[in-house]
């Protein structure tokens, strides 16, 4: 495994570090219970909400809700300035990280116009967002390892989740919103011999994935462009996947998108998607919503509202659902939620295939 | 390299009933971090393991935390309801 910018941070930085992770873990643990406990106290006392907006009023009035939120926000805005001066103070030992890679391929696409949707706004708060100078790959790198409650440490969450694709080989894979290579990396781990393709808005991520999977000795394509219009061959993959990029999406882009996978996939080729998605438990539902926009990700609820079976098939994908998914295990979860004490986010798979020919043909006739 | 504080400047929402508040808790909890890392290097210094230490970040901050956390105002009816105590004519 590839060293990471995380790992080059000094003592005092280091313990910074941890005491971010300690009031993460507080806010995760004790004052979700007591967000819990005042809510299901409320709903006793006047009655349980029915709506996902009568959720989101009761949670409003819970005492510690303020806190709640504010310890969220105030977590993620501390980290992007604690990350930003580990990253200035060793640029000299960290802009190493985006030489140009010798394994890998970085295409870097210079005349890239970037969509306003992307530009405007600094997506989970990081100021100037992932694409905005030379140093906002490895300082996203280091934010990802920051907070993450559990384990999610190196490519761990990402290992667990390709370890759930059904097939032994295939023969392209395209990993659409790649970043600086954390989801892409393993499936060249496990399926060598594919051709595995990472797409990315941010020429700086791509770049710096290039070099992790250069370190790794995986030889991967990571091309700068659009998820929406990837410039790949009509039934050219096997599999289109992503993790953690449609809920960045607005709707007009995510119907793009899927009719991009739809068109670069070979019939019979899988979709599947790690994301977010409803739980069912209006309390946690209610939260998540708001998460959003504690997070600048302002079109995650529209994802929790697309009628994916709907949009899928009007792409020509069959099959389209929500798997909920345990980020934990790695287990998928048909039944549901199992209950937890903790906030935890709301993983699930979204998955769906594209007809063979003759089912096609069978369908058609 | 990014300029932080040029993006930083917009107005951030308030999650504490005002802005003000926000931002002096978020001072705060700053001044909580710098703490931590003092605390670890005295720790060390007088050979003690920073991270079951006392003045850990975890313990800190649970302790600010505790001293942070409003406890009145409107939170008053569910602690009567837990100490099971009527409320007031």
């Amino acid at each position: 495994m590839a060293r990471i910018a995380l790992d080059t941070v000094g003592d005092d930085d280091r313990r910074r570090i941890d005491y971010l992770t300690a009031m993460r873990k507080l806010w995760s643990t004790d004052v979700f219970g007591r967000l819990r406990a005042e809510f299901d106290a409320l709903a006793e006392r006047e009655g349980a909400p029915a709506t996902l907006e009568e959720a989101g009023e009761l949670v409003d009035r819970c005492p510690s809700y303020g806190w709640f939120g504010f310890l969220e926000r105030g977590a993620q805005v501390l980290k992007w300035r604690v990350v930003n001066d580990v990253v200035e103070r060793n640029w000299d030992a960290l802009g190493d990280d985006l030489r140009p890679p010798h394994l890998s391929r970085a295409e870097l696409d210079p005349d890239l116009e970037l969509p306003a949707w992307y530009r405007d706004h600094d997506i989970h708060c990081q100021p100037g967002g992932v694409w905005g100078a030379d140093a906002s790959a490895l300082v996203y790198e280091i934010g990802t390892q920051v907070l993450h409650v559990g384990r999610n440490r190196g490519l761990e969450l990402h290992r667990r989740f390709t370890a759930t694709f059904p097939g032994e080989t295939y023969g392209r894979i395209v990993d659409m919103g790649s970043g600086f290579g954390k989801s892409t990396r393993p499936f060249k781990e496990r399926y060598a011999d594919a051709d595995v393709i990472g797409i990315e808005f941010s020429g700086p991520c791509v770049r710096l994935a290039a070099t992790r999977a250069d370190d790794d000795g995986l030889e991967i394509t990571f091309r700068q462009g659009d998820a929406s219009a990837t410039g790949l061959p009509d039934a050219s993959t096997d599999v289109v996947t992503g993790t953690m990029v449609l809920h960045e999406m607005p709707p007009d882009v995510l119907r793009a998108t899927f009719a991009e996978t739809a068109r670069i996939l070979a019939p019979g080729g899988i979709v599947r998607f790690l994301e977010f998605t409803r739980t069912g438990d209006l309390f946690r539902d209610a939260v998540m919503e708001d998460h959003a926009w504690r997070q600048n990700e302002p079109f995650m609820p529209g994802l929790m509202e697309f009628d994916v079976e709907r949009e899928l098939a009007a792409v020509g994908l069959a099959g389209a659902r929500w798997v909920p998914f345990d980020e934990r295990t790695g287990a998928e979860l048909p039944d549901g939620y199992p209950e937890r004490a903790e906030w935890h986010l709301p993983w699930a798979v979204l998955e769906a295939h594209k007809p063979a020919a003759e089912t096609v043909e069978e369908g058609a006739a | 390299m990014i300029d932080i504080d040029e993006f930083a400047e917009g107005p951030e929402p308030a999650f504490l009933g005002s802005a003000t508040v926000d931002q002096l808790a978020a001072m705060v909890l700053t001044l909580g971090m710098e703490l931590s890392v003092l605390a670890a290097r005295v720790a060390e210094l007088e050979d003690r393991d920073p991270a079951t230490d006392s003045q850990s970040a975890s313990s800190l901050l649970t302790r600010l935390f505790a001293n942070l956390r409003p406890s009145s105002g409107h939170s008053r009816p569910l602690v009567a309801e837990r100490l099971d105590l009527a409320p007031r004519a």
